[in-house]
């Protein structure tokens, strides 16, 4: 085999090991995605390690080989177990997928152990889109958005490769000289002439030319074909008609979680560990879209839990229970704010916030009470005497929602902690000609009103277990009971001891449980005792919980001082992106609180003494009797609020973009996109909107400004940061430059002194290298016989014999292999009388060169 | 593409849009290397060159000229398959393939395919086919030229024994006719000499006159010239089923190669009068003439010579006769031997030839693998 044949030889190995690498990182990152996407990682350390197995023994080392009939057994055996386990899974169909994807990853590993070829790399292409199918069902997460893009790239070089490597195959001069050279040798002996093919073809030119355009072919492809790809996907995906809402995948590794009408306790602390996102709120005045500047933390209420129940096991449960109270709670559309007179708008002010909410486990969704509707409110419920909202269409809780709604619960960018409960009988208005109407009103009202006493007494009611400890604080605590009193201290005047209320009482309980030497925050619990009640407990035995169980006593010490109490969870969030404005609400803030009903007289008494925040704007109107108020009696040190600050909130501008214009893309975003205008549509502001955000938040990140108005923080670690970036980008800046220099520089070379390239035929290769050695050197426009004429004059000395006879006699035996018509270079090598005639002069050639190198030394 | 579909119309009817991106990713990567590769081949031409003279068993380079036409895009990766077929045979065929790897806007570039065909004939190239599948090698994008054309492939040269043209009749020409050849190619040359009078001027070596100061004239060795009447026996033992299938170790096809071998040689000398005839199953004679069309006509016959059980040798030397009297020398070149040939052969090839044999100016060179046997 020729030296050339050798070379491109080597070039098709590069090529094919490349080919070889892309697909071994496409199989790793499609088993990785799915395996993100199932809740499997164990599938994905799989597929990384045989992918990692295949690509360095199988392709690199060629340590061994899987052979076919081996492979195809275990491709029976592992899709047989698969197929039983997918046959037991009876209906569920989560685990069907899940056994699907696991033989997936065991064919795709099998596949990676055996030697390669083109249909071989069409199913790994084919295997990791399947990946991909399984994993767009399963998984909504910005991950799948990072792994798309690599694995788009990978699999658009390694076809590209591909096609070079199938071209090259078709036009193998290796194969065709081999089966000559057999052809050849059969031939020598005695075998039948028909041995030799009749017809030869070969093109080492063409194999060259196109090995040479395939390894720049993955840089075409992502410089020329990749833009006309992603600009065509993108017309496909947006333009296409959709005629359903947008849904989410089940999200098995990304547990979707929410707030629901039952909760146990323990349960808020696990959510508490989760920091995905789970809603994102814009808070602006009604005229426009300014972001209100809030001044303390949001109260987002999403259920109101009232009932208490202790298992046998002990495990302790609050639920939502309207089973008695059907005329309280009632699924309704949210009130106008003309339904809510009591709310003057020249004391509070009036603010729209839009909520864009995540998919989640339950149908429950995050509020700020009281509220009222706005024009696009949404599809939502509005839950009455809970003021919580809820989805209208039940069973969506795997799509997002996007929702809004006025509300006044904001004083100088404070949450008020009150919401007025209203008398029903009071807002009836007498109609003197129609009689029967109000008689009908007012008997509607009077039941109202005593489901409201009922539900009121019910929220007083304790629980069977032994709760003798909180009946024992709250004795102690109730400043409202003259035995007590003394246990409250010094801050309660005797004189006013009969003007205490159900709020001095509720305030004394928050002081209690804001003492960090008697209580303490904790996500880490015991298990739950089955012999003693779960809050007992924790204030008899643990004093260390979390918001829930702060919560649940404050709730038990209430009730059992007559106080109505339930519990509300929610989220308390106080984290602003810059990057996106807007606050972002994350699973990591659901909190609980308490909610306690108590009189307009108490809550008039209480503001009158009590300079107490929160109260800053009671309504004057008298059919507002009631009142529910908000007290958190978790310590406000533990309450931090979990905030994402990496990146300036980047990677959080980034998620939303990606489930604002393509996880959450639907038939109404669509037609907004295709019906607006383009200068003047939504959506396309909506775009800019996004893209300014996006850049005011890298300028953040550069200022080191992470908060927004309410929170705004000099976040430290921005530098730090900055300083890691530039530690690593500054080497490979260097590098780059280094490199673009070297290539610059060469190419000036090569245009300014530019020498022909070097032979192909090995003989005269010898001899140009030889003259080389010298310093003659061959100008690509000098022809064989020029650079005989060259060196015999340069290189003539009187002591050394002209270099003219050999060179001339090299130089003619190279023109008749280059120029004669005679391919067959191998054949005529072996021609013993050509080949010694080149010996020879080749031999005295560099006998003469050898004598003038001596010489030249000698006179040096 | 059907992947595509499937999860684009679940993504469309579950709402899945995750599923719409990938689908909708692969679908443009189905439409942009569809028009990609498609408009590629429909701007590309390409333009097949084949060699005018190809013997059997040397390789040969045909050439296809690749022109872009498109102002911007560059072509990669295209494929050029042109198929070989062998017209007189039983239909063998082969792909020949060449490629490019890139073939810019605007720019024709050769691509080549080195062939060799290793027994005499026609052969047809084409229909010629140019292909691409970049940039995903998923969809095959070709063009089809159906034009063809016929290639006359001429039987193999061969080494001779050394001193065959010794061995035929010749006549010297004198040395004073060398000086008088028109063009030193009617020669080779011998020395150099003083200017004499009548001289042919355009003899004058210039660069030496300058030299010496006076004039020097190139002098030429003369050359051996024929004329003589090569005739060739297309004689074979029994029926062949495939005329040209036979390689050189066929005694017919040796001695065919053994004549275009030597009719090659003799034709290269300028001054040289040979006819070929050729005595097949019919007779054709041909003549050399001054230009190259001749040897090729001549050629081409060989390459189309059918052996035969009966060749018509003695209607060949017959034709000779009438039409080629004056032509000095006859040799017959033919797988058999003279003796078999005149015994086979009823129509009195022995008196035939007997006009140039009393002379000494007929042979009968008995073509063998190995070993000729010259009969005069």
């Amino acid at each position: 085999m020729t030296s050339a044949s050798r070379q491109l030889d080597e070039f098709e190995d590069g090529v094919n090991l490349r080919l070889r690498l892309y697909f071994a990182i496409l199989t790793a990152l499609g088993t990785i995605v799915l395996s993100v996407g199932i809740g499997r990682p164990v599938l994905g350390v799989l597929g990384v390690f045989f992918s990692f197995i295949g690509f360095v023994f199988v392709d690199w080392l060629m340590v061994f080989v899987m052979p076919t009939m081996v492979a195809y057994a275990l491709m029976i055996v592992a899709s047989g177990y698969c197929v039983l386990r997918f046959i037991e899974a009876d209906n569920d169909w989560l685990n069907q997928l899940t056994t699907v994807a696991t033989m997936l990853v065991a064919i795709q590993s099998i596949m990676m152990l055996q030697s390669k070829r083109k249909r071989l790399f069409e199913h790994l292409s084919i295997f990791a889109m399947l990946e991909l199918l399984i994993a767009a069902i399963f998984n909504d997460a910005l991950l799948y958005g990072l792994m798309f893009l690599p694995m788009a790239v990978l699999c658009a070089w390694g076809l590209s490769l591909m096609a070079t490597a199938s071209i090259c195959h078709a036009l193998d001069p290796g194969r065709l000289l081999r089966r000559r050279l057999a052809a050849e040798n059969s031939l020598q002996q005695g075998d039948q002439p028909s041995a030799v093919p009749m017809i030869e073809v070969h093109s080492e030119s063409s194999y060259a030319s196109v090995l040479n355009s395939g390894h720049r072919l993955p840089r075409v492809t992502m410089s020329m074909v990749a833009p006309a790809i992603l600009l065509v996907s993108m017309i496909l995906f947006y333009v296409l008609p959709r005629t359903t809402a947008s849904r989410r995948g089940s999200g098995i590794a990304t547990p979707m979680v929410g707030l629901s009408d039952t909760v146990s306790l323990g349960d808020i602390g696990r959510l508490t560990k989760n920091p995905a996102i789970a809603a994102e709120l814009r808070i602006g005045s009604r005229a426009g879209e300014l972001k209100y500047p809030l001044v303390s933390s949001l109260y987002l209420r999403a259920s109101v839990l009232d009932r208490y129940k202790v298992e046998s096991n002990g495990k302790a449960t609050f639920s939502a229970s309207s089973r008695n109270y059907e005329d309280l709670f009632r699924n309704e559309s949210l009130p106008t704010l003309g339904m809510l007179p009591y709310l003057n708008e020249s004391e509070r002010e009036p603010i729209t916030v839009s909520v864009d909410c995540r998919p989640s486990a339950t149908d429950q969704l995050p509020a700020i009470a009281p509220y009222f509707s706005q024009r696009f409110s949404g599809n939502v419920f509005h839950q009455t005497a809970r003021w919580t909202l809820r989805r209208r269409t039940l069973g969506t809780n795997n799509r997002s929602v996007s929702y809004s709604f006025g509300t006044m619960a904001f004083a100088r960018g404070a949450q008020e902690r009150w919401i007025g409960i209203e008398n029903a009988e009071a807002r009836v208005v007498e109609d003197p000609d129609d009689v029967e109407r109000t008689t009908q009103q007012k008997r509607a009202a009077a039941e109202r009103e005593i489901g409201y006493d009922q539900y009121r007494l019910d929220l007083t009611r304790m629980p069977d277990s032994d709760l003798s400890t909180i009946r024992r604080l709250a004795a102690e605590l109730d400043p409202r009971d003259a035995a007590s009193r003394r246990g409250i201290g010094s801050s309660t005047s005797p004189g006013k001891a009969n003007q205490m209320t159900a709020l001095d009482f509720a305030s004394a309980v928050v002081d209690h449980f804001d003492d960090p030497q008697r209580y303490t925050y904790s996500l880490r619990l015991d298990g739950a005792a089955e012999d003693i009640d779960p809050i007992e407990k924790f204030v008899r035995l643990d004093r260390s919980g979390h918001c829930q169980h702060f919560a649940a006593a404050m709730t038990m010490m209430m009730r059992s001082r007559d106080v109505p109490a339930r519990i509300v969870v929610g989220y308390l969030c106080s984290e602003f992106s810059g990057v996106r404005k807007a606050y972002i609400v994350r699973q990591a803030h659901a909190h609980a609180w308490v909610e306690i009903m108590v009189t307009r007289r108490d809550l008039e008494n209480y503001r009158a003494r009590v300079r107490a925040p929160g109260f800053k704007t009671v309504p004057d109107d008298p059919a507002i009797d009631r009142f529910w108020v908000r007290f958190d009696p978790t310590p406000p040190a533990a309450t931090t609020p979990y905030a994402n600050d990496f990146g300036g909130g980047v990677a959080d501008a980034a998620e939303g973009v990606w489930d604002r214009y393509v996880v959450d893309m639907d038939g109404k975003k669509q037609t907004d996109l295709l019906r607006s205008n383009v200068a003047t549509g939504a959506l396309h502001k909506s775009y800019l909107g996004a893209l300014g955000r996006f850049k005011e938040g890298i300028l953040n990140f550069r200022a080191s400004d992470f908060g927004g108005p309410g929170l705004r923080v000099k976040n430290r670690s921005a530098g730090l940061i900055l300083f890691v970036i530039m530690c690593l980008g500054l080497p490979i800046a260097i590098f780059t430059a280094i490199r673009i220099y070297r290539r610059a520089k060469s190419r000036l070379n090569s245009s300014g002194d530019r020498q022909a390239t070097m032979p192909t035929i090995d003989f005269y290769k010898r001899v140009v290298q030889s003259l080389q050695e010298l310093g003659i050197h061959r100008a690509p426009s000098e022809t064989p016989l020029e650079l005989v004429a060259e060196a015999s004059t340069k290189l003539q000395h009187p002591l050394v014999e002209s270099l003219e006879q050999p060179l001339g006699k090299l130089t003619k035996a190279f023109y008749r292999q280059r120029f004669g018509g005679d391919l067959e270079i191998d054949k005529m090598e072996e021609n013993t009388e050509n080949r010694r005639q080149i010996e020879e002069s080749l031999k005295e050639l560099e006998e003469r060169l050898t004598l003038i190198r001596q010489t030249h030394d000698s006179d040096d | 593409m059907i992947l595509g579909l499937l999860a684009m119309v679940g993504g469309a009817v579950q709402g899945f849009n995750l599923l719409l991106v990938l689908s909708s990713t692969l679908l443009a990567a189905m439409i942009v290397h569809w028009r990609w590769s498609g408009r590629s081949i429909e701007t590309v031409g390409v333009e097949r060159r084949l060699p005018t003279e190809v013997f059997a068993g040397k390789p040969f380079r045909v050439r296809y000229q690749t022109s872009n036409s498109n102002w911007l895009m560059p072509a990669w990766l295209l494929q050029i398959s042109d198929v070989v077929t062998s017209i007189h045979g039983k239909g063998q065929s082969v792909e020949a393939r060449c490629g490019l790897g890139t073939l810019p806007a605007k720019v024709t570039v050769a691509a080549s395919v080195d062939v060799t065909i290793r027994r005499r004939g026609q052969y047809r190239f084409g229909p010629l086919t140019v292909s691409t599948t970049f940039p995903f090698s998923l969809i095959h994008a070709k063009k089809v030229d159906s034009s063809t054309a016929v290639l006359d492939v001429y039987p193999n040269l061969i080494s001779l024994p050394s001193g065959w043209k010794q061995r035929l009749l010749s006549h010297q020409g004198g040395t004073a006719t060398a000086v008088n050849r028109s063009a030193p190619s009617e020669g080779e040359f011998f020395a150099m000499r003083e200017y004499q009078y009548g001289d042919n001027p355009r003899l004058i070596h210039w660069r030496t006159s300058a030299r010496v100061g006076s004039p020097i004239i190139r002098q030429f060795e003369q050359l051996e010239r024929y004329d003589l009447c090569l005739v060739l026996d297309a004689f074979q033992h029994g029926e062949s089923q495939n005329w040209e299938g036979s390689s050189l170790t066929d005694p017919t096809e040796y001695a065919i190669s053994y004549l275009t071998t030597m009719l090659t040689d003799l034709i290269q000398i300028p001054g040289n009068r040979i006819v070929l005839a050729i005595a097949g199953s019919e007779v054709q004679i041909m003549q050399t003439g001054s230009d190259t069309q001749s040897f090729r006509r001549m050629m081409g016959a060989l390459a189309q010579t059918r052996a035969t059980t009966k060749p018509t040798v003695s209607q060949a030397i017959d034709d000779i006769a009438k039409h080629s009297r004056d032509i000095s020398d006859v040799v017959v070149v033919s797988c058999r031997a003279e003796s078999e040939a005149f015994a086979d052969d009823d129509a009195g090839l022995k008196d035939l030839v007997s006009p140039w044999a009393r002379r000494g100016r007929f042979q009968w060179i008995e073509a063998r693998l190995g070993a000729s046997v010259v009969n005069s």
